[in-house]
């Protein structure tokens, strides 16, 4: 399966959500946000959200400085 | 039709036209708290007394550092060691003498932030870190007052501007990131340009908010170094526990005193109510042991046997000297003559 991560494209394979892929990319909770075709997909919805070709993720670092 | 007289102070933007002498009027009457001063706080307070807020309360629990200077523009080689607040307050007030500007030197927590903000039109958050901005969320949801969430690290920045009737902050973050995960300005660095622009937007939709204008309720995404600008759309998630279940866990979690060891080993102990403590008289029993001390109108610094303190009136204290808590804590009681 195809996927754009971070305006990337990449090939996955046996992935099935989004919990799976941030798994695969992180060893251990970053902070981030996730965004998957311009949306927001909340913490709690990771596990359930399958992923499909041509899907577009940005990740994002959150910011807590100031 | 009788013209007022326009306050030459606000002319530029009362002839804007998103402004206007009403909107002036509008600003004139406003109450905005800025919670932190550090780099985004000290650029919106300017901002925001300069355009003519009304009433700004700065909050800070900090002392002013050299490592400050680099971005934190209220602040000069003279206020290092001085508290934040108070200093940023005096630089303000010297800027504009004809709104109110007040200053608390204290850590805002649960057992006070709900009696400091309840009576503000909107918080403005300049935070360094998401307990306190969790805790901000819980009590501007509670209370439906506006909030602005913005942060930066490195040669980014996020901005979101939080409404009553949400999505609100933990809808983006429900919960705090686990120790360590997140990068810190200490860690990774900022560059100065970028709380500037934070800060900016940050003042600009403060204004809008004010005045009642249409309000974007996007995440704004900006990166200084690349020139990349984004809007995320956020949606209130269905089972927020904050601003949907009304589960305000971090403003009603049970608080004890708070020691903790600083990234310098100093140790910071926070007690579990605030104190108002009358530092000259404390000073003047202290003065018997030693004759390194000094007491102002905010803080009390103390110098024994190489161990110092720093005790504010809310009865926090930085000991620094000492590594380990348990001495520290014993000196802070002995200080305070408990």
């Amino acid at each position: 399966m195809n996927i754009t991560v971070n305006g990337l494209k990449q090939t996955i394979d046996n992935i099935k959500n989004l919990q799976d892929l941030l798994n695969h990319i992180f060893e251990k909770d970053k902070g981030i946000i996730v965004e998957l075709n311009k949306e927001i997909i909340h913490r709690d919805q990771w596990k359930e959200q399958p992923l499909k070709e041509g899907d577009n993720i940005e990740l994002i670092q959150f910011i807590g400085g100031g | 039709m009788r013209k007022q007289k326009m306050n030459p102070r606000y002319s530029r933007q009362v002839i804007l036209d998103k402004i206007g002498q009403g909107g002036q009027e509008t600003l004139l009457k406003s109450k905005v708290v800025i919670i932190g001063c550090g780099a985004l706080g000290t650029t919106v307070a300017n901002n925001l007394a300069r355009a003519g807020v009304g009433t700004l309360l700065i909050i800070d629990r900090d002392l002013v550092e050299l490592n400050n200077l680099q971005r934190q523009l209220l602040f000069d080689q003279d206020d290092v060691g001085e508290p934040k607040a108070a200093t940023a307050a005096r630089k303000l007030k010297r800027i504009n003498s004809e709104i109110e500007i007040e200053c608390l030197i204290k850590d805002l927590n649960n057992t006070n932030i709900e009696g400091i903000i309840q009576n503000f039109h909107l918080v403005i958050d300049a935070t360094d870190n998401i307990p306190t901005r969790m805790l901000v969320n819980d009590t501007c949801v509670k209370n439906r007052i506006p909030w602005i969430y913005g942060g930066v690290i490195q040669t980014n920045g996020m901005v979101m501007n939080i409404l009553p009737g949400g999505p609100c902050f933990r809808c983006l973050l429900p919960e705090i990131p686990s120790a360590g995960s997140m990068l810190t300005c200490e860690t990774v660095g900022v560059l100065n340009t970028i709380p500037n622009i934070i800060a900016s937007i940050e003042s600009t939709e403060a204004i809008k908010i004010l005045l009642n204008k249409d309000i974007e309720r996007k995440l704004i995404i900006y990166d200084v170094w690349e020139h990349t600008f984004d809007t995320v759309e956020v949606k209130k998630y269905e089972k927020c526990e904050c601003c949907i279940k009304q589960d305000f866990k971090f403003l009603n979690m049970e608080t004890d005193e708070i020691i903790t060891v600083l990234c310098d080993n100093g140790v910071q102990i926070i007690p579990a109510g605030d104190m108002d403590l009358e530092l000259d008289k404390i000073a003047g029993n202290l003065g018997k042991t030693t004759n390194n001390i000094m007491a102002s109108e905010f803080l009390l610094k103390l110098e024994v046997e190489e161990k110092n303190i720093t005790l504010f009136k809310d009865g926090r204290a930085i000991i620094k000297g000492i590594g380990d808590t348990g001495a520290a804590k014993s000196f802070y009681t002995r200080c305070l003559g408990l």
